[in-house]
């Protein structure tokens, strides 16, 4: 399996043979490229509405990654979520998403003037 | 009136650490931003993917910027949001910046500048694209604000012409909240944007991607209807009979980004043809005494953490305030499509100079080359480079016995 | 008329045409395959003696699908103004507005979301001096007195009107010393004032960048520019103000003509019963004039298309210049049968009112009367001709192009006087460049007649003055500051390009005849209008728009019904709590 690594900007040509990783230049890389071929798996960003007119979406992404295959459950989870507080950045949005262990958290910090 | 050591133009990523920078040298600092909020483009950048140089962290545009944002706030510089440059005039002892904002007309005396300005996109009409003017025909940046700041859906059924990274993000983005992404067309044989950008945005997706393909004319009266897409020949021009039409109701450009030196040029700075920002020295001093430019004014980067690191420089020292001095120019030999810094300034420390550069073509294996009056000083192997992709690396330049009339050349040769 | 050679003229041109005499006009029928012939027989029917050309000729297979507002409701039902003036376009408004000055009822109905939205707003917005016109012209009768007019009415209206010298320059000797005072004689034969000649020496006090060619020229004192779309909507402004009625969105689809008089005319918004018809409908104004049994004339489409340059390159031209066409161009610069020759002097290189420079038009003959697109073959041409005129033009100067559909009639002549067959029209038809400068005085002479035949006498409140906030970016430091005291918003800039405040958007919004479009903001004020061509500032004024009109953002539209920008929620949280 030939695949391009997406963990920097670096973009290195991977091989992976019988569970062997070439061509990486890090241990990210590897990792990455191991994952890919099992379950891949991904960071997801997205938005949230608010009850903020100033702000009326918060960016907001996975804390870490979770299988690709799941994004769309997440999406549709981030199609119902109402944020009425005034998150910061780093903050909580919604908890174990998707079925796994993975938070949504906050990008940015609600701005109202 | 009062009188700031440095005046930072843009609050973007780039003015943000100029500004940092500058205030811990010691200047008095005052950010002058024309939009509500800082942050620059980065506020609509919810992707990730931002700082993994800077902060070893794969961050979103907002958390990126908030950072920056914090620091500068716990410095207590000066912020002027919502405030305008109109002009900026010469004076004897440095600059007045003249400006408005809800407050009226206010000025700002300083001794130096830092030019943050950022780029601007360029437009369909820009590419020639024909046709009517219907709503629909959106720039990714203007799209992504629309999506991103307003939660406000600009397509549901569009194409994308050009593979810039912002288009190629643009991609996931809308097929992420529902919209159909018919392809992505682009008029060069490779693509633009960053590799890992084609992987994880089109292909995770399953958007076709068309490479030496344009989009040749726009239809639709009030909103777009269709649009003609055509395969290019060599020279990038239409292949007759390879035309089609794809009915869509948006047009998505990511088709090349400006800096913006409209101030710039204002004050006679000279810009540098390939990177259309302006000459810059290894301490992104302009032509032009007191002004500085950092981010993507001085050159469209690829990743926000070179903008953050060159921007810094530029404000370090601009806070310093050296005055130009003896200055060799770097000249640009093959293989290259334009690099940073464009002069070596002898005056200035040149021990640790951090250059940029883009390629001209893709190349499997390259070396670049810096020469002195033909002989070659430094050397470095690349194993592969793609024009979207921005290379840094750091050159002693005092180690090559420079005088002022010695002939310095950068190049980059495939083998 | 000498209908027996007109019909042998056409029948060289197409043998399966049929000539007629029909009620003192040409009559052309029959169908052919190429729109070219067709526009030929047009021209070889037009004859001394004949009230004009009545150009039927269809077009094999041809159709075109005229855009008319799907709205419908009565709005209108039952009406019965004085005067209906159908068509918003420069003639149309500049009518109402003199109308206005009467103590009558106006109502003016245009198709669009907008007034002007056709060749009005798709033109260089010259003021003309007239030299390429001839004796006995309506035209030259038009464009001499509305040129006068114009400083006054702009200063009334509030809008910016230059007197920006025009020249005709030469690349040769032979021209200079026979053209140029063969010219400067015809301008004294027609009464142009200030026709003089500028010598090598002389050019360099009036262009930074003249042509390398440059070997004298004519120049014409008496031109000037105006923003054409912004004097437009200025005139129905202030005829909105003085109680004329502009129903927008509002197509005429027929009407009722009995014993020479028109009785009714039907809209999408009910059925009007005016007194007096006035056809100011541009492009489909000999159809109207069809409607109201008065056609003597027939339409034929030729679009045109300019280009914008950024600002920064102003110093291509401080005033407006062309080549003089009667040199031919070097073999190597010469395009191939690409213009209709003829009637156009070749387009040039001008400074807008606005600060930009246009290049262009160039005219192409079509059937179609509302197809405004541009294509790549009229922009590279215009590019590679202008280039000869302003030498440094590069493509990469462009920041936008567009396209309009002049309405010429055969004879290339304006129809404006009353109607001939039926009592209560007047036309105001077949108005092509020069109309913007024709425009107010074309305005003067319908409203005089309408006065006549209404037996109307003058308002005793007339106010000519339309109130207006100056162009805030133009103003001294102190001006500026005074306005932004007053309201904070005039100091919040939202187009960074042309330097728009929110102030003056919403200013905008609140002009009497109340347009709250994008493209509506951007014709009256410029955000969009510069080199990022909106791409900054459209999302903002898509907010300021929906938060001054109550509104959701998506229910903001760029211009016409069916223009929306935006599709609404990414996000449906909201609505399901």
């Amino acid at each position: 399996m030939e695949l391009v690594c997406i963990v920097c900007p670096k973009g290195c040509r991977l091989k992976v043979e019988n569970g062997v990783v070439s061509g990486n230049t890090c241990k990210k890389g590897e990792a990455f490229a191991l994952a890919e071929s099992t379950r891949p798996m991904r960071t997801v960003c997205t938005t949230v509405a608010t009850v903020f007119p100033s702000m009326p979406v918060l960016p907001v992404r996975t804390a870490g990654e979770i299988p690709k295959d799941k994004i769309g459950e997440l999406m549709k989870l981030a199609d119902t979520i109402l944020v009425k507080e005034k998150l910061r950045r780093g903050d909580t949005v919604a908890k174990g998403v998707a079925g796994t262990d993975v938070n949504l958290v906050a990008t940015a910090s609600i701005y109202t003037d | 009136m009062k009188k700031y050591g440095v005046i930072v133009i843009g609050g973007g990523p780039a003015g943000l650490a100029a500004a940092e920078s500058a205030k811990k040298a010691g200047a008095e600092v005052v950010v002058i931003e024309r939009e509500a909020r800082l942050g620059g483009i980065l506020k609509q950048c919810v992707h990730d993917g931002f700082g993994l140089i800077r902060f070893g962290e794969k961050l979103a545009g907002p958390e990126y910027a908030e950072r920056y944002i914090d620091e500068v706030k716990a410095l207590g510089i000066e912020c002027r949001t919502l405030t305008f440059v109109t002009g900026i005039e010469k004076t004897q002892g440095g600059f007045v910046v003249h400006c408005v904002s809800r407050d009226g007309v206010v000025s700002f005396e300083g001794d130096s500048i830092v030019l943050a300005t950022g780029c601007r996109e360029r437009t369909a009409k820009q590419v020639l694209i024909q046709g009517t003017r219907p709503a629909g025909v959106f720039t990714a940046g203007t799209a992504q604000n629309f999506v991103n700041l307003m939660g406000k859906l600009p397509a549901k059924k569009c194409v994308i012409l050009g593979s810039g990274d912002i288009g190629l993000i643009m991609a996931r983005r809308l097929t992420l909240e529902g919209a159909e992404v018919e392809g992505v067309y682009e008029v060069k044989p490779e693509p633009s944007g960053l590799t890992r950008n084609i992987h994880q945005c089109l292909y995770d997706f399953d958007i076709p991607l068309h490479l030496s393909h344009t989009v040749t004319r726009v239809f639709g009266t009030d909103r777009l209807e269709a649009v003609e897409v055509a395969a290019v020949d060599g020279g990038m021009r239409p292949i007759k009979g390879t035309e089609r039409i794809v009915e869509c109701d948006a047009l998505i450009l990511s088709v090349g980004l400006i800096p913006e030196n409209e101030l710039a040029e204002s004050l006679g700075v000279k810009i540098n043809p390939f990177t259309k920002g302006p000459d810059c020295d290894q301490s992104y001093a302009t032509s032009v005494d007191g002004i500085y430019s950092a981010g993507n004014a001085l050159n469209v980067f690829d990743l926000v953490d070179y903008v953050s690191e060159c921007a810094a420089s530029a404000g370090a020292n601009a806070a310093r305030g050296d005055k130009d001095g003896k200055c060799v120019t770097l000249s640009r030999g093959a293989g290259l499509l334009s690099y940073v810094p464009h002069r070596i300034c002898l005056d200035k420390p040149h021990d640790k100079v951090v250059v940029f550069f883009r390629s001209a073509k893709d190349m499997d294996r390259a070396t670049l080359r810096i020469t002195v009056d033909g002989r070659e000083v430094f050397k470095k192997k690349f194993a592969f480079l793609r024009p979207p992709e921005m290379q840094r690396l750091e050159v002693d330049f005092s180690a090559f016995g420079l005088g002022a009339d010695s002939e310095l050349g950068i190049s980059l040769e495939e083998n | 008329m000498d209908l027996k050679s007109v019909r042998n003229k056409v029948l060289r041109i197409a043998p399966e045409v049929t000539v007629e005499e029909y009620r003192g006009c040409v009559r052309l029928t029959g169908e052919l395959d190429s729109w070219d012939k067709i526009y030929r027989c047009g021209v070889a029917a037009v004859t001394k003696g004949s009230l004009g050309v009545l150009n039927d000729i269809r077009l094999k297979g041809f159709s075109e699908k005229v855009k008319t507002p799907s709205l419908a409701d009565d709005a209108l039902e039952g009406a019965r103004p004085d005067v209906l003036v159908v068509g918003g376009g420069i003639t149309g408004c500049a009518i109402a507005r003199e109308l206005s000055r009467l103590d009558i009822s106006v109502l003016l109905v245009d198709k669009a979301n907008d007034v002007g939205t056709g060749a009005s707003c798709r033109n260089d917005g010259c003021i003309h001096p007239g030299i390429d016109l001839h004796k006995g012209q309506a035209k030259l009768h038009y464009v001499l007195r509305g040129n006068e007019l114009y400083p006054e009415m702009c200063r009334e209206l509030g809008c910016d009107f230059e007197r920006w010298t025009q020249m005709f320059m030469f690349s040769t000797w032979w021209e200079r010393f026979i053209i140029a005072p063969l010219m400067i004689l015809k301008g004294r034969l027609l009464g142009i004032p200030k026709v003089d000649f500028v010598s090598r020496r002389k050019i360099k006090q009036i262009e930074q960048t003249p042509p390398s060619w440059f070997k004298g020229a004519v120049r014409m004192g008496s031109a000037g520019v105006v923003s054409p779309y912004k004097v437009t909507i200025a005139l129905a402004d202030n005829a909105v103000m003085n109680g004329a009625r502009i129903s927008l969105n509002t197509v005429v689809t027929g009407m009722e003509v009995r014993d020479g008089k028109v009785v009714s005319v039907s809209t999408n918004r009910g059925k009007v019963y005016p007194a007096l018809v006035v056809n100011a409908a541009g492009a489909f104004s000999d159809i109207i004039a069809d409607m109201a049994g008065d056609r003597t004339f027939t339409i034929h489409p030729r679009k045109g298309t300019d280009l914008i340059l950024d600002k920064k390159k102003a110093f291509y031209a401080l005033s407006s210049f062309a080549r003089s066409y009667f040199a031919p161009l070097p073999k190597e610069q010469r395009e191939q049968g690409h213009e209709a020759v003829g009637h156009t002097k070749g387009g040039g290189v001008m400074r807008t009112v606005d600060g930009n420079i246009l290049v262009g038009p160039d005219a192409h003959e079509q059937p179609y009367r509302e197809d405004n697109s541009t294509d790549l073959d009229s922009v590279n041409a215009i590019i590679r001709k202008q280039k000869n005129v302003a030498e440094q033009l590069s493509a990469g100067d462009v920041i936008t192009y567009f396209a309009g559909v002049r309405a010429a009639t055969y004879e290339e002549d304006f129809v404006v006087r009353k109607g001939i067959f039926t009592e209560n029209v007047i036309e105001a038809a077949g108005i092509q460049s020069p109309g913007i400068t024709a425009a107010p005085a074309i305005a003067k002479d319908v409203a005089g007649w309408a006065k006549e035949m209404l037996g109307a006498k003058e308002k005793a409140h007339f106010d000519p003055v339309r109130p207006h906030t100056p162009r805030l970016a133009g103003l001294s430091a102190e001006k500026r500051a005074d306005y932004i005291a007053a309201n904070p918003d005039y100091g919040e800039i939202v187009c960074r390009c042309e330097e728009v405040s929110k102030g003056e958007i919403i200013d905008a919004l609140e002009s009497p005849l109340k347009v709250c479009t994008v493209d509506g903001v951007k014709r009256r004020v410029r955000p969009g209008m510069g080199r990022c061509q909106g791409g900054f500032c459209s999302p903002l004024v898509v907010k300021i728009i929906a938060e001054h009109e109550g509104i959701a953002p998506e229910e903001v539209l760029k211009g016409d019904e069916g223009s929306r920008i935006l599709f609404g929620d990414t996000k449906h949280a909201e609505v399901e709590q």
